[in-house]
């Protein structure tokens, strides 16, 4: 059994890519190729879903922060919903918290989104 | 009539023995097994050819004259050469075994010529659709459907008429039959070498990719053991020690000491990800933060200057790299200990005089992750028992079997239960505390620390 899933979904034009399990070294690499696989389908806003999230090492941090890097020179974002305790204290004590747009849930974000734009 | 369907089966038969010995050995010969592998040359096509150009005429010689005309296993070879090495093969055999059997003469000679050379162009085709060998059950009906195609084409040309109709009549029976089951053993043998060939690719391969990581992990764990420090430094009125313990895949944790002047300055830091790409990182951060020098009380300087070189030099920001670190400035006369935190797990201070555990926050972001960020920085004054307890994640967030994390609260009674104890007891003790927690479990991080015990 994979210790990550996901689920890729499409609300209204957005890519929403729902995460379960552990993000580590090893299930990073299949996180970065799903958003590396969007990115290059000229993708330029994604929503990651984290609510099912229940650890995120560096490694998994390091693929989340080049997508976001990729997006914003695209003029794009990487949107962040529903972080678990762990995994917020992960962002907030690295301090990538200030460079993401993190929402409590998956509505709030696309909302952000549709009013964006 | 039936005895003779029988008899002439059983000599077509034999011949067909003869044939799979000689596949037997051409399946296991470099020639064949260059094909198989798509490395087809022209030397390897050329002795294919002359092969199946040879068990065709094989098959011809021991074919059994009925009226004058020959019933045979002819055009097993050029089948088989063509389903199995291509149009080249098969057409080249088929060619051979046409030149043969029209010399033979005989009023089915030009029929059977054709056929033939059909037989090789055809079966070279259905491999070329395939693009490589069509399959057991594909080529026993192809070889079947021809055979019974041979016998229209005999039908179609050969004259005299009645004559024609006699001789198919008689060997259509014991043709389609050895044909079918010569190709049926031939198929089996190449298919078998086929799957032979694949499932040693794989294996090759996997050994190829195992062998590749192994190295990796060597290279990695070698650049991490040179870049950390020799020894621990002395600094009078304080007891210290470290250690890494590196994970199986090195994590790129690293800590180390610089002396400047009357300070003894301390960095533990983290990098992301694993392997080589994280040891680099390390080894580059490492240098940059040794670089960067700044007086005891610069620290947040120290990693404004860090975090601009690393985001300047190692493009960072594209591969989304980052490295936490903990910097501080002990001054060994005023005991004054200055610090700034890049999002690195706050260090632990137990005071002693009020016995109670204090952490050592963070003040910025992860050094790498953008350019010009700022730093604060703290100041705390050591006195005789207080102990620092610099950590990292690998300490914390160790599992257990029942997917647990040691987590900071297990390792704040862990340092609390050891106060008493030197620098190296408390380290020791806490390493104690987390592997009976872990239980055996595999380590996935590196873990790192220093212990610093102000004496009296």
């Amino acid at each position: 059994m994979s210790k990550m899933e996901i689920i890729q979904s499409l609300i209204g034009d957005i890519p929403v890519l729902s995460v379960s399990g552990k993000i580590d070294a090893v299930t990073s690499k299949d996180l970065e190729a799903a958003l590396i696989g969007l990115i290059d389908q000229n993708k330029k806003f994604l929503l990651v879903n984290m609510e099912k999230v229940e650890f995120l090492s560096s490694s998994g941090l390091r693929v989340l922060m080049a997508s976001l890097n990729k997006l914003k020179h695209k003029d794009g974002d990487l949107l962040l919903a529903a972080l678990q305790p762990f995994v917020r204290d992960v962002f907030f004590m690295t301090g990538a918290n200030r460079f993401f747009s993190i929402y409590p849930s998956q509505g709030e974000a696309i909302k952000s989104l549709q009013t964006q734009s | 009539m039936v005895t003779s369907l029988v008899s002439n089966s059983l000599v077509l038969l034999q011949a067909v023995s003869v044939i799979v010995v000689a596949a037997l050995l051409i399946s296991r010969s470099r020639y064949f097994t260059e094909i198989l592998d798509g490395r087809a040359t022209w030397k390897s096509q050329l002795v294919l050819v002359l092969f199946f150009g040879a068990v065709s005429i094989y098959g011809t010689i021991i074919g059994i004259n009925v009226w004058g005309a020959i019933i045979n296993v002819r055009d097993l070879g050029p089948l088989v050469g063509g389903l199995a090495c291509g149009p080249v093969v098969g057409v080249g055999a088929g060619l051979i075994s046409a030149a043969f059997r029209f010399s033979e003469g005989g009023f089915t000679a030009l029929a059977c010529s054709i056929a033939a050379t059909l037989a090789g162009l055809l079966g070279g085709l259905a491999y070329l659709r395939k693009g490589r060998f069509p399959g057991v059950v594909f080529s026993v009906i192809f070889a079947i459907i021809f055979e019974l195609f041979h016998m229209v084409l005999t039908l179609a040309i050969s004259r005299p008429f009645n004559l024609a109709q006699d001789v198919v009549e008689e060997a259509a029976g014991p043709m389609v039959l050895a044909n079918g089951a010569g190709m049926l053993i031939f198929a089996f043998i190449i298919s078998n070498v086929i799957t032979e060939r694949e499932t040693k690719r794989e294996r090759d391969s996997y050994q190829l990719e195992l062998q590749k990581k192994q190295a990796e992990l060597m290279v990695a764990a070698d650049i991490q053991k040179s870049f950390l420090p020799e020894k621990i430094p002395f600094l009078k009125g304080f007891d210290i020690t470290a250690t890494t313990i590196p994970a199986r895949e090195v994590g790129g944790d690293f800590y180390d000491f610089i002396i400047q002047d009357e300070n003894l300055q301390l960095v533990i830091a983290d990098v992301s990800g694993k392997g080589v790409p994280a040891a680099l990182f390390m080894a580059l951060s490492r240098t940059i933060v040794r670089v960067c020098a700044t007086p005891h009380d610069r620290a947040a300087e120290r990693l404004s200057c860090a975090n601009n070189m690393i985001v300047a030099d190692s493009r960072s920001v594209t591969s989304g790299m980052f490295v936490t670190l903990f910097f501080a400035s002990l001054n060994q006369k005023d005991r004054s200990l200055v610090y700034a935190n890049a999002g690195h797990n706050p260090p632990l201070l137990y005071r002693v005089a009020a016995s109670s555990i204090e952490t050592m926050e963070v003040t910025g972001v992860a050094l790498g992750m953008r350019a010009d960020m700022e730093y604060e920085q703290r100041q705390v004054a050591l006195e005789s028992g207080d102990i620092l307890l610099l950590y990292t994640d690998g300490i914390v967030e160790a599992m257990n079997d029942k997917e647990e994390l040691f987590g900071q609260k297990r390792l704040r009674s862990s340092l609390a239960a050891a106060t008493e104890l030197s620098a190296q007891g408390i380290l020791d003790s806490i390493l104690r505390d987390l592997r009976q927690f872990t239980e055996g479990e595999e380590q996935s991080d590196d873990i790192t620390a220093i212990v610093i015990k102000a004496e009296e």
